[in-house]
């Protein structure tokens, strides 16, 4: 073996340990919820970001379409279905992934100007990213009256009066509430219910203490209590805000994104940026609610993959057995399926230790290498939505990205180093 | 919707989670002639979700938020009805642990510490490798698969020697450890009786019929077809003797083997003769003992007197009524086996009164049959022989390439009798006997009723399929049922006029 | 676990393969795992290569 190719080697380990030590070094604070235009930049007007990598109108799949028309109504910029359907034929709004702009959304992932947000900064880096909120309707393609009327109850009383208890309490920090969680059985995907309990615990005397409309109080306050998913939204970005810093790290073969539009699944690799590698989305292995089956069900979508990127998710799944319900599994299974991403991950959690795999970290930063060695491919438990636009959530189950993309990322990096 | 019939069904106060439901559903869903399945808890929101999907209020409303309410479309009221049915068993299932699945044997270890064995059953080509990471981590191996490489079974035994492990295969069909089947075994008593077998159906022959005599086994070893070939020498062979040889349990040892190298024969003799316990050795040799005969001796020598192996299937069942006018023509045995060791036993109780038969297993090389598709003269088969199974499952689990066999050799003029075993046991098929029926009937009716079906079955009452049972229903459809393989083959030289 | 510590006590066993028989032995009241097994992936002989001098 040449002495370029062991120097190669040592790069891209060391490239690695960079990435991930970034990674593992984050600090989430929850710093704000507000109007997107306010805080997301290059968010213009008659602009729409979704999920997943970049897509035009006409590639979009149902549920994507159906949630995009949604957000037109919201802004008012069409005054029905039917009209928000021929404004976004005629490419009159532009749609852009989420991702592009520090910014993730679960599901269709669609963000609109005036669509408040959570916004989380890493404290280790100074950096902020965005997510939209978790609901059940409108994120998963349904543009109906009660889809849009919750939409707007977020906008108009629910953001403002949390944005209030958030500013009183000069930011949340989240990096305690998400380790607690953990160990309470959440994976903080398809599970974050501890967490949701622990945030609304920590921001009651705040929301109350900032607040003075009494209605506006209750209202959130049973939000809270009634949203077991609200902490999805919350996690997705404190995710976002904690991998940002380590992409773009020359030699690293680290996944800094794994996302899903409902037609391509795409990755980015830190040590290639700017790049999605794509393939085509594929199907969730799942449980459907009563009334659905699988020929309804649409392709795997969303950036809540954002999760397990930073090792939480479907790659703790050994600490949350209960998820494997889904696909009728056994807690021995879950530990089975958190092994397996051991193989191919770059280093293990400092924080997360996991008492079901003998207080061993959990595994953290996914190598494109050791997939493509290894078949191994990361483990993603999801939500399902419809495959047509007018549905709320049909189910949850798992679901493993296409190999392609990793094997393109893999021989992308390379070409770029001049290996052959 | 019009078309399709519904049902709904109310279980009161029981609680069941989002997640259950769905799981429900969908199993529901699966029964015959079932469109949908809606099962919820009945609160308001959900009920109005079912009214939504199309079921009747009427029947929705009765339910309560606390009661589950099934609901079911089908193509008829009956399919619908019948789905219903299904719910509490279901309810039931769940509260059973699923057999949990992991993805590699490391894992495996962590699920079930104290793990003291693995049974492989993947494609021959990978399956070396399999046992090989089985005996790196100190487990035995009972080794199914068939097709493994000479160099990689010597290289696996003499691993596993050195470890004191033992794996039982290649082509092991059948063992049993503690009480316990693995592969095709059949139930049978826990006794004084330890089998050392390189056939599957030898062991599933010997162990039966010591059950049937009124004993029982302390543990069947299965070693693998080739085991006692010189090339391999017989490691896994000894191994076995030499563990129920120190086993408490075990106070008479049978061997079972179809075939031996000289030197691997000598040392297996060689070490029976410095053991504490009793060995015999039963090769199937023309002349030799039966299993039946083995079976037999096993259980005098350990202080009990064999049971008559007699099964009370009346008068009918007598080589005497079952004599027929037959064409002289018809002068032919032809023998469709399951289990090759019933071949071999068969070809070797044939060749002792100087009758030979052709085979695609031949116990001598001048009798291997130029076509196995077509018989010729005295033919005795092995079904399970790759050339007959094609891909498709081994008969004991499939009878379609033995009742294709049997019809065409119904149709041959020069059939005079067809011998048959029919292997019951953990694996087999759920109705061995079942699936033969119809074939044993058209044979009688095509060569009206000259060719006479001679029946062995190798099982016993504890089997799932029930050795009785499937004996009456074999007799039923006109055969001779005889009490064991080797009686079953003098009853066929009974109706072919040889003496026995 | 020796041959001879194996006679000892009812086996547990871990399956390989053919899932029935993985269900014959939770029939005989015996303790099982399966392991999920599929043929080792065939990885293109140029990623294989790559992966040599990257990994």
């Amino acid at each position: 073996m040449s002495t370029a190719v062991v120097e190669l080697k040592q790069r891209i380990d060391e490239a690695n340990r960079e990435a991930a030590t970034r990674l593992t070094a984050a600090s989430p604070v929850l710093v704000d919820v507000a109007p997107a235009r306010d805080v997301i930049e290059g968010l213009e007007d008659r602009m729409i970001l979704h999920s997943g990598p970049p897509i035009e109108w006409n590639r979009m799949c149902g549920a994507q379409q159906g949630a995009v028309v949604g957000m037109t109504l919201l802004e008012g910029w069409a005054p029905s279905a039917t009209d928000a359907y021929r404004m976004l034929e005629r490419g009159q709004i532009r749609l852009e992934p989420a991702h592009h702009h520090h910014a993730v959304g679960p599901m269709a992932g669609t963000i609109s100007p005036s669509l408040p947000v959570w916004v989380v900064e890493n404290g280790a880096y100074g950096n902020r990213a965005c997510c939209r909120p978790a609901e059940e309707r409108q994120q998963f393609g349904d543009y109906g009256e009660e889809a849009i009327e919750g939409l707007r109850r977020w906008r108009d009383v629910l953001a403002p009066t949390l944005r209030k208890a958030i500013a009183r309490e000069g930011g949340l920090n989240l990096k305690p509430i998400i380790a607690k969680a953990l160990q309470m059985g959440d994976e903080l995907h398809n599970r974050p219910n501890a967490a949701s309990s622990l945030f609304a615990n920590a921001i009651t005397p705040s929301l109350v203490a900032a607040n003075t409309d009494q209605e506006a109080i209750i209202a959130t306050l049973q939000h809270l209590r009634y949203n077991e998913f609200l902490f999805l939204g919350i996690s997705m970005a404190s995710a976002k805000a904690s991998i940002e810093p380590a992409d773009d790290v020359e030699f690293s073969t680290m996944v800094t994104a794994m996302a899903r539009n409902g037609t391509e699944f795409g990755i980015r690799v830190s040590g290639s940026p700017g790049q999605w590698f794509t393939a085509p989305a594929p199907k969730v292995e799942g449980l459907l609610l009563p009334g659905y089956k699988d020929s309804d069900a649409g392709l795997d979508m969303g950036d809540s993959a954002i999760t397990e990127t930073v090792g939480w998710g479907g790659f703790v799944i050994g600490g949350a057995p209960g998820i494997l319900a889904l696909t009728g599994g056994t807690p021995e299974e879950a530990v089975s399926y958190t092994r397996a991403m051991h193989e191919i991950t770059v280093t293990t959690s400092p924080d997360y230790r996991m008492p079901a795999l003998g207080f061993e970290g959990a595994p953290v930063g996914i190598d494109v290498r050791k997939v493509v060695k290894t078949h191994i491919l990361p483990i993603i438990d999801t939500a399902i939505a419809h495959k047509d636009a007018g549905h709320p959530k049909i189910g949850a189950g798992l679901v493993r990205p296409p190999m392609k993309c990793f094997e393109d990322a893999f021989s992308a990096f390379a070409r770029r180093h001049g290996v052959s | 919707m019009n078309a399709l019939a519904s049902a709904c069904a109310i279980r009161r106060s029981r609680y069941v989670d989002s997640v259950l439901l769905m799981h429900l559903s969908k199993r529901l869903s699966q029964e015959p002639g079932v469109a949908d399945a809606f099962l919820i808890m009945a609160t308001e929101a959900n009920r109005s979700r079912a009214a939504d999907a199309g079921y009747p209020r009427s029947e929705i409303d009765i339910a309560g938020p606390d009661d589950l309410l099934a609901c079911v479309r089908a193509v008829s009221d009956e399919a619908a009805s019948n789905a219903l049915q299904k719910l509490d068993s279901l309810l039931d299932e769940q509260r059973r642990q699923p057999t949990t699945t992991v993805g590699n044997i490391d894992d495996a270890l962590v699920a079930l510490p104290g793990a003291r064995i693995v049974s492989i059953s993947v494609p021959g080509e990978f399956a070396a490798a399999e046992a090989s990471r089985a005996l790196e981590r100190g487990l035995n191996v009972f080794l199914f698969s068939s097709n493994v490489a000479l160099d990689d079974e010597i290289g696996l035994k003499r691993e596993a020697s050195r470890k004191g492990l033992i794996v039982m295969g290649p082509d092991c069909g059948t063992s049993i450890i503690s009480g316990v089947g693995l592969g095709f075994a059949n139930g049978v008593r826990r006794g004084p009786i330890g089998v050392v077998g390189a056939s599957g159906t030898g062991i599933q022959a010997i162990t039966t019929l010591v059950h049937r005599m009124g004993s029982g086994i302390s543990h069947a070893i299965g070693v693998g077809s080739r085991d006692l070939s010189d090339a391999i020498g017989g490691i896994s062979t000894l191994a076995a003797l030499d563990s129920l040889d120190a086993d408490d349990t075990t106070e008479a040892i049978v061997l079972v083997a179809k075939s031996t190298g000289e030197k691997s024969r000598a040392e297996v003799k060689q070490r029976a003769r410095s053991m504490s316990k009793p060995v015999l050795e039963c090769y199937l040799s023309p002349g030799g003992p039966t299993l039946e005969g083995t079976a037999a001796e096993a259980v005098r020598i350990s202080g009990r007197s064999p049971l008559e192996l007699e099964l009370p299937l009346g008068e009918r069942n007598s080589t005497e009524s079952n004599r027929r006018t037959r064409s002289r023509k018809r002068r032919y045995i032809r023998g469709l086996f399951a289990g090759g060791t019933f071949c071999h036993e068969a070809q070797a109780i044939l060749l002792d009164k100087g009758i030979e038969a052709r085979s695609n297993a031949p116990l001598l090389p001048h009798l291997e049959i130029a076509d196995p598709g077509r018989s010729e003269g005295h033919t005795l088969l092995d079904m399970g022989s790759e050339e007959y199974t094609l891909g498709r499952p081994h008969p004991m689990i499939d009878a379609r390439a033995r009742v294709e066999r049997l019809i065409q050799e119904g149709r041959d003029p020069e059939t005079a009798m067809l011998l048959i075993d029919v292997v019951l046991g953990y694996g087999a098929a759920a109705d061995p006997a079942g699936d033969l029926t119809d074939a044993l009937q058209q044979v009688q009716h095509e060569s009206g009723g000259e060719i006479a079906v001679v029946v062995s079955v190798c099982g016993t009452e504890l089997d799932p399929q029930g050795l009785e049972r499937q004996a009456k229903t074999l007799q039923d459809a006109g055969a001779l049922v005889c009490p064991t393989s080797s009686a079953a083959v003098d009853a066929a030289l009974e109706l072919a006029g040889v003496a026995l | 676990m020796t041959i001879f510590e194996l006679l000892a006590a009812p086996p547990k066993v871990i399956n390989v393969g053919v899932t029935d028989f993985a269900s014959a032995l939770v029939a005989q009241g015996a303790e099982v795992v399966n392991v999920r097994w599929s043929p080792p992936a065939n990885i293109d002989p140029e990623l294989e290569r790559l992966l040599e001098k990257l990994l």
